[in-house]
């Protein structure tokens, strides 16, 4: 069997998520036999050659062309494509990041595959591939079936394990000359530098719509300062400007994994779920003790933050 | 600018059930309303309408046993401002997005328009793929994630949201299709009286049978079963009166913050 | 006499133009009130006449409120009035048809130039209190406008000239009448000045062009409100407090007032009516904490709109001024004005002339709300979530029976009860509150008193809808729960919140639901009036805050001082029953964000002045904002607690010994 990962390099290094690919990929090559490929396509990717030297993977396909610095979904969906058909996969997996949302479909197209987006697994049934999709926000689960031997799936960013044990890989480098197409990328805005960086922190308290006011936004702040940590959030806080989008967690954020984190008034969306769930310890206080994130806490708290968090704070001093 | 906004119904699901056929969600008591991300599709456009001018038209694809919710989100649509809405009916058939690209770029086409928007993901099946099949069905160029649309010259200047607060700024001629992210504006609260205004105008319904015979055969991604997964449940949960479960919190707190 | 004809003819003259001018103002005045929509106000028109003239004549406007020092001058300036009123009929009707009061008979006439005289006295020393209080002590709910000056002069004039009139004319005539003893004191000082005729015809001309220049003058000014205030509480609301108009949503093309047409000729009446006495804004809690709300000015441009727009109308012309706009002058009112009212009702309780200020800010969001979807994002969201499930924080609608569910208390649809427990979108869901839920479920059990839920089918009250303006959504909500609590046969209901309880007591029968409802404190009262429940004290010193739903909505002042008074050393605050001060909360400004002072922890720091550690609380609103004040205020010592959680803790339940005996 075919297996082909499409990897992405995100902010001048390649993405956490082409390592969860990859963990798939080589889970479905031991599970069916077959060859794992890679498939990188940037400006100037050599430079991760090392880097993705691992364990499980077959080929690295490099594809470089000036044109490919800024990701748009007609360039780089015309160079991966090409490349693919080549290979000649059964299954084709991308990330589902905000490149892989964009790219996968375009790519799936120009192949003739079906797309199954947000697998949490997937296997073959013998007539065609059985994929299992978290829906409505995590509520349901589906299982979809395409018929015959090809698919391409995307995954969620955090549903798996990365795969980097380093190893001997075959490295393939190939100059692709892309035309470009009827989209023109002009640049990547990056956000104001003096912000933090949360992946850093063992502690992140992070706040959502629960916390109610912006005062309580700063004792949440004194909170993370007591513990030596930073203040993270969901959507919402950042939807209403409380803090930048660089404090974010969540799959279509940052995905962060400190030693604890400490969920203040998250109700827990599926997409802020994927971006900490693999925190070591997770302690959530919400006062809704139906709220999805006291499924994935390793402490549940059904308490008001307006009322607890001061005496929380308090507790601490002592 | 015509600009064509897909919405999609989908439901406030507190608690699901599902039907016994054992792969669909039984509807029969839920209530369904304008998909998130499609109203901040909406309201973009209304805003651009607004700004430069031209037409709005809210296109929903849905199963006829919903259509009073159907005709609501419509004319909630019409309520914020939007010109033209179109409901394309079908009923005891599955559809996925596959079908779904198929039956509205072939009704699509008959159209003039430049820009389709709608919202980056739906909150009940998630695919967020209509958008990109409709794209490549309508040979049109897409992107995704849309957090700023502004025309520049006879382009549009698009900001795409990506991951850790970065952006990418692309130009993207029209006809296009953009899909949106939240947060993009903030959507207007439609005020009763529109609504209730809203409720004497047409709403145009297409049987879906008027646009492609039997839509079910370009189904590709087949749902087999749907399911309610276990709950895991939290290991531990406190509760009680904040003064008697703050030392206990902070207990917890100081036994896993490393020192 | 030629001269006295000449004299007659003068003074035909002049009052004849004086009432022509008059009575042209109040007629352009009637002109401008078809304007307006109608509404009937003439139900029961002899209890209204009689309540106006006990609480004009009785003064009872600046009684109500303990106001004596201004209670007192405007007590003496309205008699004054009354009592010099009989003299300037005679001044003018003596020298044209020759009347007199000598017919009452000598007695009576003596009696009534006594008493002018002792008014004049005290109109002299009210007088001076007035420009004391207004140029010296300066409150800041007063301004001092031309207007208020003037009548202070044209009061002091009339006093001035009447005096001289009638010491001249005693001066004149050579005799010393003892009953009129001022009047005889500078009679007694002028008696040898020459050309006495001179100064007689002086002050009487001076007297009498004063007080028909202030008869024009009147309805021109804020003074209107001599004449205004009779009418106006003559057609006062007389309709429960809580009760907010209803509105036909599917006839009236345009809800809620943006335009001075949208009000009723009642709402000008009070335009008006207000003197400016700014009691409204000495006891509005937006104002006290700094917002850009003040009540008065709510009333204010009533007027001024209808003053400037009428003319405009009436000439069909279209460059009206709208009511609401962005733009800060006296013809509008802003909409962070319209935002910042908690619906306290204390503007309407201080009020002395009945004026209805919140009807006229609930119109105002209401055109905002329902025709413009204009609206503080906070609102739009509880608007969003109360539309899909009920309660405005998005809880699962599915989840609203689970506490009472937790408890075991049964739904109607599952056993028919005596009462309906109606627990509120707090009661159902705020993990604060539900201990206070779950305290009073228990001493309803152990009384075995039958009641229970409506479970699930239970939604928001609408309470919170209606009063930010949104009453579509408010009529969905109250038809849910009243067509549940029809199908059920329900027909007393207890409810946890003050809102549900006005809502539902006063608002539902609007939309058909007649129900009987009391607020758990009442349910409380009975129980221990019947001696089903008994209560050890631990007399702790508590102090308890009135909630506004409950106390100046609803009268209820008592009920929750009775049982206190059982188990704790209850004190009062400062301001408390009718003068209560607002926790912050109302119309779902506890779910919005509050900029600047905070009226919570204005609320708070009355309290923490009081030096007690227990506040005893019946509205999970004010629990929840007080509760916050405290923290703000670092004073978490002083613990805030619905009365229920009280009596749970110091409950004796009445066993069956008790019955024995």
């Amino acid at each position: 069997m075919e297996i082909v990962c499409v990897g992405e390099i995100f902010n001048g290094d390649v993405s956490g998520s082409t390592y969860e690919a990859l963990y798939l990929g080589n889970k479905i090559k031991m599970e069916n036999g077959g060859k794992l490929t890679l498939i990188l396509a940037g400006k100037d990717p050599e430079q991760f050659s090392k880097k993705l030297s691992i364990k499980g993977l077959d080929n690295l396909i490099l594809l470089s062309d000036p044109s490919l610095e800024i990701y748009d979904n007609e360039s780089y969906s015309s160079a991966i494509s090409n490349e693919i058909k080549e290979i000649s996969p059964d299954v084709i997996i991308v990330p589902y990041t905000s490149q892989g949302m964009d790219l996968a479909p375009s790519i799936a197209h120009l192949l003739g595959f079906p797309i199954i987006t947000y697998c949490e697994s997937i296997k073959f049934s013998g007539k065609g591939w059985l994929a299992t999709r978290v829906i409505y926000g995590g509520k349901l689960r589906e299982e979809v079936e395409v018929e015959g031997n090809k698919v391409l799936i995307t995954i969620r960013p955090g549903d798996f394990p990365p795969l980097r044990e380093e190893a001997q890989t075959n490295i393939i480098k190939k100059n692709v000359s892309i035309s470009r197409g009827r989209i023109k990328p002009i640049e990547i805005i990056k956000p104001a530098l003096e912000d933090i960086d949360i992946t850093k922190f063992d502690v992140l308290v992070s706040v959502g719509r629960g916390i109610g006011s912006k005062e309580n936004l700063e004792i949440a702040e004194e909170l993370a300062k007591m513990l030596n940590g930073a203040v993270s959030c969901s959507r919402p806080i950042v939807d209403m400007g409380w803090l930048p989008k660089t404090r974010q967690v969540g799959s279509s954020a940052k995905t962060v994994k400190p030693k604890v984190y400490i969920a203040l008034g998250i109700s827990g969306a599926t997409n802020h779920i994927n971006g900490m769930k693999n925190s070591n310890t997770i302690i959530s206080i919400n006062k809704d003790p139906f709220a999805p994130i006291f499924e994935i806490s390793h402490y549940g708290i059904v308490a008001d933050i307006n009322d607890l968090l001061p005496l929380l704070l308090e507790e601490l001093k002592k | 600018m015509e600009i064509i906004v897909l919405i999609k119904a989908t439901p406030v699901l507190e608690e699901a059930k599902i039907s016994e056929d054992g792969k669909s969600l039984d509807t029969s008591e839920l209530k369904f309303f304008i998909n998130e991300t499609d109203t901040y599709a909406l309201e973009e456009a209304i805003l651009k309408k607004e700004k430069y001018g031209g037409k709005v038209t809210v296109v929903t694809i849905a199963d006829s046993s919903i259509e009073n919710d159907v005709n609501e989100m419509i004319w909630e649509s019409y309520a914020k401002g939007a010109d033209d809405g179109i409901f394309i009916e079908y009923s005891n058939v599955y559809l996925d997005p596959y079908a779904k690209a198929k039956i509205l770029s072939d009704f699509l086409k008959k159209l003039k328009f430049d820009l389709i928007l709608l919202g980056a993901q739906s909150t009940d099946t998630s695919y967020s793929l209509l958008g990109q099949l409709l794209a490549k069905s309508l040979d049109l160029p897409y992107t995704t994630l849309v957090s700023s649309i502004e025309p520049s010259g006879n382009v549009l200047r698009v900001v795409r949201e990506l991951e850790e607060g970065l952006q990418e700024v692309l130009e993207i001629p029209t006809p296009s299709i953009l899909t949106i992210q939240s947060g993009i504006n903030t959507p207007r609260y439609p005020p009763f009286v529109k609504i209730r205004n809203a409720k004497t105008r047409p709403i145009k319904k297409v049987p879906v049978e008027s646009i492609v015979n039997d839509p079910g055969q370009y189904v590709k991604l087949k749902r087999v079963r749907l399911y309610i997964p276990p709950s895991k449940g939290a290991a531990n949960i406190i509760k009680g009166e904040p003064e008697e479960i703050a030392p206990k919190v902070a207990e917890i707190i100081k036994s896993v913050v490393p020192r | 006499m030629i001269f006295m004809d000449i004299f007659t003819l003068a003074l035909i003259i002049v009052f004849a133009i004086a009432l022509i001018l008059f009575f042209l103002r109040i007629y352009t005045l009637y002109k401008y009130f078809r304007i307006g929509r109608n509404i009937n106000r003439f139900d029961h028109a002899g209890k209204r006449f009689l309540f106006m003239l006990y609480d004009t004549l009785s003064q009872a406007c600046s009684r109500r409120h303990k106001n004596y020092y201004p209670g007192f001058t405007h007590f003496i300036f309205f008699w004054g009035f009354i009592l010099l009123f009989p003299s300037i009929m005679e001044l003018i009707l003596g020298p044209i048809i020759g009347f007199s009061w000598e017919f009452l008979g000598t007695p009576l006439y003596q009696a009534l130039f006594f008493a002018q005289d002792a008014i004049v006295v005290l109109i002299v020393i009210a007088l001076a209190m007035a420009f004391y209080r207004r140029y010296v002590i300066r409150p800041y709910y007063i301004e001092n406008s031309f207007d208020a000056l003037l009548i202070l002069i044209l009061v002091t004039i009339i006093v001035i000239t009447i005096t001289g009139y009638k010491a001249f004319q005693i001066a004149i005539a050579g005799t010393y009448p003892a009953y009129m003893p001022l009047s005889l004191f500078f009679a007694n000082l002028v008696r040898n000045v020459p050309d006495k005729t001179f100064w007689l015809y002086f002050f009487y001309w001076f007297h009498l062009g004063t007080i028909l220049f202030f008869l024009v003058y009147i309805p021109y000014s804020k003074h209107m409100h001599l004449i205004a205030s009779f009418p106006n509480i003559f057609f006062k609301n007389n309709g429960p407090r809580g009760e907010l108009s209803y509105v036909d949503l599917e006839k009236s093309e345009k809800i809620g007032v943006n335009d001075i047409r949208d009000l009723t000729w009642k709402d000008y009446l009070d335009g008006i009516s207000c003197t400016e006495c700014g009691r409204c804004t000495q006891n509005c809690p937006a104002y006290q904490t700094e917002k850009p709300l003040n009540p008065k000015n709510v009333i204010h441009t009533v007027k001024y709109s209808l003053f400037h727009n009428a003319p405009l109308i009436l000439e069909g012309k279209n460059d009206t001024v709208p009511l609401i706009s962005e733009k800060q002058d006296h013809l509008s009112i802003t909409p962070e004005e319209l935002w910042a009212c908690t619906t306290c009702g204390s503007c309407i309780e201080h009020c002395p002339v009945y004026n209805e200020h919140l009807q006229k800010i609930v119109d105002m969001r209401r055109y905002l709300v329902m025709n413009e979807g204009s609206m503080p994002n906070e609102l739009a969201d509880a608007f969003k979530n109360l539309e899909r499930t009920g309660n405005p924080w998005g809880f699962p609608s599915v989840k609203r029976g689970s506490l009472a569910k937790s408890k075991n208390i049964k739904t109607f649809k599952e056993q028919k009860a005596e009462y309906l427990l109606f627990m509120g979108c707090m009661g159902a869901y705020d993990s604060r509150y539900r201990s206070a839920v779950e305290a009073f479920i228990e001493i309803l059990n152990k009384c075995g008193i039958s009641f229970a839920t409506l479970g699930n089918e239970e939604t928001c009250c609408g309470d919170m809808a209606r009063r930010s303006g949104n009453e579509y959504l408010f009529q969905t909500l109250a038809k849910k729960n009243i067509d549940a609590m029809k199908k059920y046969g329900v027909e007393k209901i207890i409810t946890m919140c003050p809102h549900g309880y006005n809502t539902i007591k006063n608002e539902y029968p609007q939309l058909g639901g007649n129900f009987k409802v009391y607020h758990y404190t009442e349910i409380l009262q009975m129980l221990l009036r019947d001696g089903k429940i008994r209560l050890k004290s631990s007399g702790e010193r508590a102090v308890y805050h009135d909630p506004c739903y409950l106390g100046r909505y609803n009268g209820i002042y008592d009920a929750p001082r009775e049982i206190l008074e059982k188990c704790t050393y209850l004190l009062e605050l400062e301001k408390s029953r009718t003068e209560s001060f607002c926790c912050g909360g109302g119309s779902g400004r506890f779910l919005m964000e509050e900029k600047g002072k905070r009226i919570n922890e204005e609320r708070g720091r009355q309290i923490v002045e009081k030096g007690v550690n227990l506040v005893a609380v019946a509205c999970p609103i004010c629990m929840l904002m007080l509760e916050d004040a405290m923290k703000s205020l670092h004073r978490e010592d002083i613990s805030i607690k619905d009365i229920s959680e009280i009596i749970f803790k110091n409950i004796e339940i009445n066993t069956q010994k008790d019955e024995i005996i």
